[in-house]
């Protein structure tokens, strides 16, 4: 088992761009994914959605995205939208790994 | 001549336009919230509008099928703030949109008016040469510590918002027929 960590931009609307990185992340053998989104002050539903889809990717049974440092308002769209029961949330990125690799 | 006094100011407001490019959003995302942070101390309510706004013009970009610029228009009106985000396309059946079904959560797609219609007081749909997206967000007039008026609230000057009788009345014709369908 493998975790790999992303450091995100801090605007999260180029959706493309997000989608490249995970993409490149994602390979084969990655069950578990940290996503630190300490940087990120603002996402939308675009954002969501490459998220979804990119956390798919992952193994089906085993695999586990995770989200690092959610400020305010990336939280409250995740709490909106359900995705917070979706996504494991970690205040930091160490607890997020931490989390990771003991499971 | 018609003096000063027989015309209310206008409220302020921003209005403009934005191709419906996902490159162009993020510079209409600055301005609307740079526009509400005169009048809004309050992070949070600056960020539901911005996002609202946002995710109407994400969906008219996705779904309108028209290469026309979008039209954003903010109001801000006995401390309520009213916007529309009006494209010229193929509009939108809205009787299919339930705002009490939460999107399947892993579905990567399909969240826009969902999200607008959580994030503001009121929101509602009318098609007419394409979609406009009509929502009311309240009491959003937060002033900054230390910035109370005499009369209670705050109204800094908004750049454009005052620029001669016939333009505010343009202005004002064009917010009148913009939201009367609110009312």
């Amino acid at each position: 088992m493998r975790s790999r960590l992303r450091r995100q931009r801090r605007h999260l609307y180029t959706a493309p761009r997000l989608k490249e990185a995970l993409d490149e992340a994602i390979q084969s053998d990655v069950n578990h994914l940290v996503i630190d989104l300490s940087d990120t002050s603002f996402i939308d539903s675009t954002a969501l959605g490459v998220l979804i889809a990119e956390s798919r990717r992952l193994e089906p049974e085993r695999g586990l995205l995770a989200i690092a440092g959610p400020n305010e308002q990336v939280r409250k769209v995740l709490q909106m939208t359900g995705l917070d029961h979706v996504f494991a949330l970690y205040a930091t990125r160490e607890e997020a790994l931490a989390d990771s690799v003991a499971s | 001549m018609i003096s000063d006094t027989s015309i209310r100011p206008a409220p302020p407001h921003l209005r403009f336009s934005v191709a419906p490019e996902p490159s162009r959003l993020l510079r209409a995302r600055e301005r609307i919230r740079d526009y509400l942070a005169l009048h809004c101390a309050d992070e949070t309510i600056v960020n539901d509008v911005v996002l609202a706004v946002e995710e109407a013009c994400t969906n008219a970009i996705r779904h309108s099928g028209s290469s026309d610029d979008i039209e954003i228009l903010l109001v801000l009106e006995g401390g309520d703030l009213k916007a529309a985000v009006k494209d010229k396309g193929r509009g939108f059946a809205a009787e299919t949109f339930d705002p009490a079904r939460l999107p399947y959560p892993l579905l990567d797609h399909g969240r826009g008016l969902f999200l607008i219609s959580r994030l503001c007081d009121e929101m509602e749909l009318s098609c007419d040469g394409g979609l406009e997206v009509r929502l009311v967000k309240r009491g959003v007039i937060v002033p900054r510590t230390g910035e109370v008026s005499p009369s209670g609230t705050v109204e800094p000057s908004v750049p454009g918002a005052h620029h001669g009788e016939s333009r505010q009345r343009m202005f004002l014709e064009e917010i009148d027929e913009l939201f009367a369908a609110l009312d």
